[in-house]
């Protein structure tokens, strides 16, 4: 590994202070003079035609501005299938549904104006499983598509679908096949900062959003589209606040916006809409549930010879950018584990239910939890050691994947074998003899994740741009986020290790379209990857003018200086060193000169984006992880206890290991909510825990201590040799828990979250099939 | 968003208090820690004229202990009560209870009297206090009246209390004897839970080694915290046998009033109660023994 001075070290959040001592500006916190605050009126209905809407008396209420609705605003269509619009006409689909909102000078008149509108419905049939919903007299959620042609049935039309080798001879070469079925629920990003905009239009119509998205160039563009639907021809500009979590949750834009765009051009002022945490939890976009099933098989010594994944998610009433994520699905479908023949199918369908959007992960919690429980089936029908059965499976250097991965640096084999030892695996697995009521067992799970990037759009680049000043302070702008991931701290250091100056040199300006370059947005583990290929770039670019200037100065080839320690150094000789500050100010105001030091870089990954058949290389390279856990379940309780947990990451290099930990132990603790405790629960699309009362996230006394292990590989394609980390960090905890819960009690558990009341129900069936609970047929 | 159309006062004797209770009239409502108040007024539940705050009545404050027992002030705070070790050894299952209210930030603030003011079929320390024979000093503005804490709920969010009346003090006598307790509840996770199922138990034994006093509270089995008599007769006067507790938690599982929600299911709650109950006292005679 390369000798480096800021990189590789645990160099604290730059932000740290700032927000521990309260002086981040959120979007809650921002005011602008004139502003009024904008409030949305939801349906009171899951499923109906609107009749009438009476809004005469909130229009009284004083301090009252404006009052919307579908029928006294332009039309502003959105989302991936354009089959959402801000305000709806005619038509509810789900409780979150937007009749209409109103913008007033106080936070609670506005409250009290929302509460005095009236709306008449006329109740519609719905329907909430989508398995219903695929049924040919299901109720129809939408009747025509965003452009008007009729839709037969609630199927939306999308191709994911892969298949590569020979499915059927693979099948026929298994020695033992394993088949389940799995299913996961909704859960939600529960961002500690609420959703929330502010739109303010300037006097020529030019609008400036101040956000907190994790997509500022994106969401310019779906902006400046609602304009255009508004008849309007004004700039846009993205401004975001500090973002209080992203997860997932602001990778599309969404009706709150567009309300506040359509009520501050209504009312000529800036209106600012905030979600207080109930609409948080109901207005906003869970985690898609999904149903999977899996099928694969292995030959006599445990190799892979096929697998197959049919799934089905709940798309809800309309469809955002999560709505694809069966594109990343498709990766550990297809490729975690060397398997030859591989089928993946997902369909998405319409439901009464909320609407869902990707979330950490981007699906691959879910598959990766139905691929991994389901190899743990296999291997006990060979009668190997999952551990065994992981080894000799494992994926390799060098490979390319069935789909077309092309897999560069792995440590997949190395990430098992630190668990295998961390964990004590060969004495703790199936222990035997275990008496009382608690017992203990070890399970786990690897995880495939994207480690350089995603063309999941058509472009995955990122910009950067870089200036220097008179004394060696650098300004790096650049199109990427930092959603409290750390990105400012990494590129910080990346920019501060190529040019040669502290890290208290660097300044690090995101999240305004007017300055910053485009970028495709905060998502996919790619920022440390993308965002910090394109600063390494734009810094080496700077660099290389300064040593091109130096050498002048020198009389001194370029080649023999380098930057250190904030000097122009000569290798050859020493005493020819000059202080940066030096060279620059020479540069800027001497007649040989006259000129600054500044550069930019659009970085563009060589990689495929993958349509039709669905094969290529999507990522410049691969995360790898395995996860172990041990657990004590209390079999009379139901309750399961994390012992030890050891998280194992192929991590390319650490650019900061102490932010890299915080990745790993955060997402963990995210993993473990999903696993067992969180969920949300609709009933006929109604949430009823839209709080941290009765939607069980984990709290700090939660917490377990994550044993983070940092496998380098040093990827030569990533910046130092780093890969992504952001979301890999979650993506196997919930099938290594249920795997140690079956090796503790020996009962499997395919459904989430593996709370006590199922973990017990299982138990008890278990014993006696029409026991005490068994009789009792609420849900499973 | 903060509620508004009300006015706040913060009388500093119970006297003042009392009277500003009666003056304002059944609009008014006394406040302590305002952690159910609060939320009950965002909610648009509760709309008040006015909000007489407890907290800076020195009568209402402070945790006493007498000869034949302890006083708590209405006032005291859950925290007052985790932080005293006399309470903890005394009182051990009142002590777990009021420990696991909330979190340690809800706790600093959360009063017991408002606890069982707000009447919650889930109240915590409602159950830990019923274990003990609590009894309630209700101040009338006139003069006071006493009521046992079994009788003080009168149905979900209701009590005894009439407009204008506050609850000073909780009064529990020491148990007479060697004494056994706990309290447990079924969460999911590890704070800012309110109990899928709150259970308690006390078993105090006489000079003869039997047991003299029983005692099987419940949160969340009925429309108000409960004791479950018939659970306890099945221990009065019998030695502490396993077989003796397994019957008594299999009598109180049968008695609760456990329903099914989303919330939880109720055999599963029924379940706790059977699994808990002995273990609770296991743990209660082992740490004793320790
Ligand atoms: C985040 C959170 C977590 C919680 N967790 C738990 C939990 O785990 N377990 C649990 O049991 N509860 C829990 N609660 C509920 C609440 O904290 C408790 O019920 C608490 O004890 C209420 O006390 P308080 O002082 O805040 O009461 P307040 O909110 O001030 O008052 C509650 C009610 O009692 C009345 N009142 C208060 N004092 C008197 C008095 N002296 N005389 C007459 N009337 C009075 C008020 O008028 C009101 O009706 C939680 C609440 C929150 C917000």
């Amino acid at each position: 590994m390369s000798a480096t001075a800021v990189v590789g070290k645990a160099i604290p959040k730059v932000d740290g202070a700032e927000k521990v001592t309260g002086r981040t500006v959120y979007i809650h916190d921002l005011k602008i003079p004139g502003m009024l605050y904008g409030k949305i009126k939801y349906s009171d209905r899951v499923s109906a035609r609107i009749v009438s809407i009476d809004t005469s008396e909130a229009e009284k209420v004083p301090g009252v501005k404006a009052v919307i609705t579908a029928y006294n605003t332009p039309e502003i269509r959105f989302g991936f299938l354009k089959d959402n619009t801000a305000l709806k006409k005619d038509r509810v689909r789900q409780y979150r549904d937007e009749i209409a909102a109103v913008a007033a000078t106080t936070p609670e008149a506005a409250e009290e104006a929302v509460r005095k509108i009236r709306v008449e419905y006329e109740d519609l049939p719905a329907v909430f499983d989508p398995d219903e919903a695929l049924k040919p007299d299901a109720p129809r959620v939408h009747q025509t598509d965003a452009r008007g042609k009729p839709l037969k049935d609630n199927r939306l039309r999308l191709p994911w679908r892969v298949e590569a080798g020979d499915v059927k001879a693979g099948e026929e070469a298994s020695a033992f096949v394993a088949e389940g079925e799995y299913e996961v629920g909704w859960v939600t990003h529960c961002c500690l900062g609420t959703s929330g905009c502010i739109a303010s239009f300037d006097p020529h119509g030019n609008l400036t959003m101040y956000s907190n998205t994790q997509i500022p160039s994106l969401a310019r563009t779906d902006y400046m589209e609602a304009l255009k639907a508004m008849g309007l021809r004004g700039r846009v500009r993205v401004v975001n606040a500090a973002i209080g979590g992203g997860f997932g949750s602001k990778l599309d834009t969404y009706a709150h916006e567009y309300i506040a765009i359509l009520l501050a051009h209504r009312t000529g002022r800036p209106v600012k809409i905030v979600f207080d945490r109930e609409e948080e939890f109901f207005a906003t976009s869970p985690r898609q549930p999904v149903k999977v099933r899996v099928r694969q098989g292995c030959d006599a010594e445990g190799r892979l010879t096929f697998r197959e994944i049919s799934m089905v998610l709940d798309n809800g009433a309309y469809t955002s950018w999560g709505a694809t994520t069966p594109t990343v699905m498709m990766m550990p479908a297809t490729s975690l584990y060397r398997v030859p023949n591989v089928r993946f199918e997902a369909t998405c369908v319409y439901t009464n239910n909320t609407y869902c959007q990707a979330m950490r992960g981007y699906g691959t919690p879910q598959v990766t939890f139905a691929i991994e429980c389901n190899l743990d089936e296999l291997a006990e029908k060979v009668g190997l050691d999952p551990l065994e059965m992981r080894l000799r499976n494992a994926n390799e250097p060098g490979e390319i994947t069935p789909q077309g991965f092309k897999v560069t640096t792995c440590g997949h084999r190395e990430c098992i074998e630190e668990v295998a030892k961390r964990l004590d695996w060969k004495n703790k697995r199936g222990r035997a003899g275990q008496r009382g009521a608690k017992r203990r067992g070890v399970g786990m799970a690897c995880l495939m994740h994207v480690g350089g990037g995603a063309k999941i759009y058509r472009s995955d680049g990122c910009g950067t741009l870089i200036k220097v000043d008179d004394f060696g302070n650098v300004d790096v702008f650049s199109g990427s986020m930092d959603i409290g991931q750390g990105l400012d701290t990494v590129l910080r250091q990346i920019v501060a290790e190529t040019l040669g100056v502290g890290i208290e040199r660097v300044n690090v300006i995101v999240g305004d379209t007017d300055v910053c370059p485009w970028d495709v947005g905060v998502h996919a583990s790619r920022s440390t990857f993308i965002a910090g290929n394109s600063a390494l770039n734009a810094a080496r670019m700077v660099r290389d003018q300064i040593l091109e200037f130096s050498g002048q100065m020198l009389e001194a080839p370029p080649e023999i200086l380098a930057l250190e320690n904030g000097q122009v150094v000569c290798r050859e000789d020493p005493s020819k060193n000059l202080p940066l500050a030096k060279v620059l100010r020479r540069a800027h105001f001497a007649k040989i000169g006259n000129t600054m030091f500044m550069a930019a870089h659009f970085y563009e990954p060589d990689t495929d984006m993958l349509e039709g058949e669905f094969k290529g290389n999507y990522s410049c390279t691969y995360a790898w992880g395995c996860h172990g856990v041990e657990v004590e379940v209390d079999t009379a309780t139901g309750h399961v206890e994390i012992v030890k947990y050891v998280a194992a990451h192929d991590v390319g290099r650490a650019i900061n290991p102490m932010l890299l930990r915080g990745q790993v132990q955060g997402a963990v603790m995210m993993g473990i909510g999903y696993a067992l405790s969180e969920e949300m629960i609709f009933e006929q699309g109604r949430l009823r825990n839209p709080n941290f009362r009765d939607y069980k996230i984990l709290t700090a006394k939660d917490a377990v201590k994550v044993e983070p292990v940092i496998v380098e590989t040093e990827d030569p394609a990533g910046p130092f040799g780093a890969k992504g980390i952001g979301e890999p960090g979650l993506v196997p905890s919930a099938p290594a828990i249920a795997n140690a819960i079956y090796d503790a009690v020996g009962v499997r558990l395919n459904r989430l979250p593996l709370k006590p009341e199922r973990v017990l129900r299982a138990l008890k069936e278990r014993e006696a099939p029409s026991g005490p609970c068994g009789a009792l047929q609420r849900e499973g | 968003m903060a509620a508004k159309g009300f006015s706040y006062h913060r009388p500093t004797s119970l006297g003042e208090a009392l009277a500003l209770l009666a003056d304002l009239g059944p609009g008014a409502v006394p406040v302590a820690g305002a952690t159910d108040v609060w939320v009950n007024l965002r909610a648009g539940k509760l709309a008040p004229e006015a909000l007489v705050s407890l907290r800076n009545v020195p009568e209402l404050s402070g945790l006493r202990k007498t000869e034949h027992g302890l006083a708590l002030g209405a006032c005291v705070t859950h925290a007052e009560v985790e932080d005293d070790p006399w309470v903890a050894e005394h009182f051990p299952a009142l002590h777990q209870a009021c420990s696991g209210v909330g979190s340690r930030q809800v706790r600093n603030v959360a009063t017991v009297g408002g606890n069982l003011c707000n009447a919650a079929p889930s109240a915590d320390s409602a159950v830990g206090l019923l274990l003990y024979d609590a009894e309630c000093r209700i101040e009338t503005g006139i003069g006071h009246r006493d009521v046992p804490l079994t009788e003080f709920f009168a149905g979900p969010n209701r009590t005894v209390l009439g407009p204008g009346e506050v609850l000073a003090e909780i009064r529990l006598p020491l148990p007479a004897g060697r004494t056994f307790a706990g309290y447990r509840k079924i969460t999911r996770r590890k704070a800012v839970e309110l109990p899928m199922i709150g259970i308690g138990a006390r078993v105090t034994l006489g000079a003869d080694g039997r047991v003299a006093e029983a005692r099987i509270a419940l949160g969340v089995a009925g429309p108000t915290p409960l004791r479950v008599r018939k659970a306890e007769d099945r221990l009065e006067g019998e030695l502490l046998t396993r077989e003796a507790v397994a019957e008594a938690a299999e009598i109180a599982a049968q008695q609760a009033k456990v329903r099914d929600s989303w919330r939880g299911e109720a055999w599963y709650r029924r379940e706790m109660i059977r699994v808990w109950i002995p273990r609770i006292l296991d743990e209660a005679v082992l740490s004793r023994k320790g």
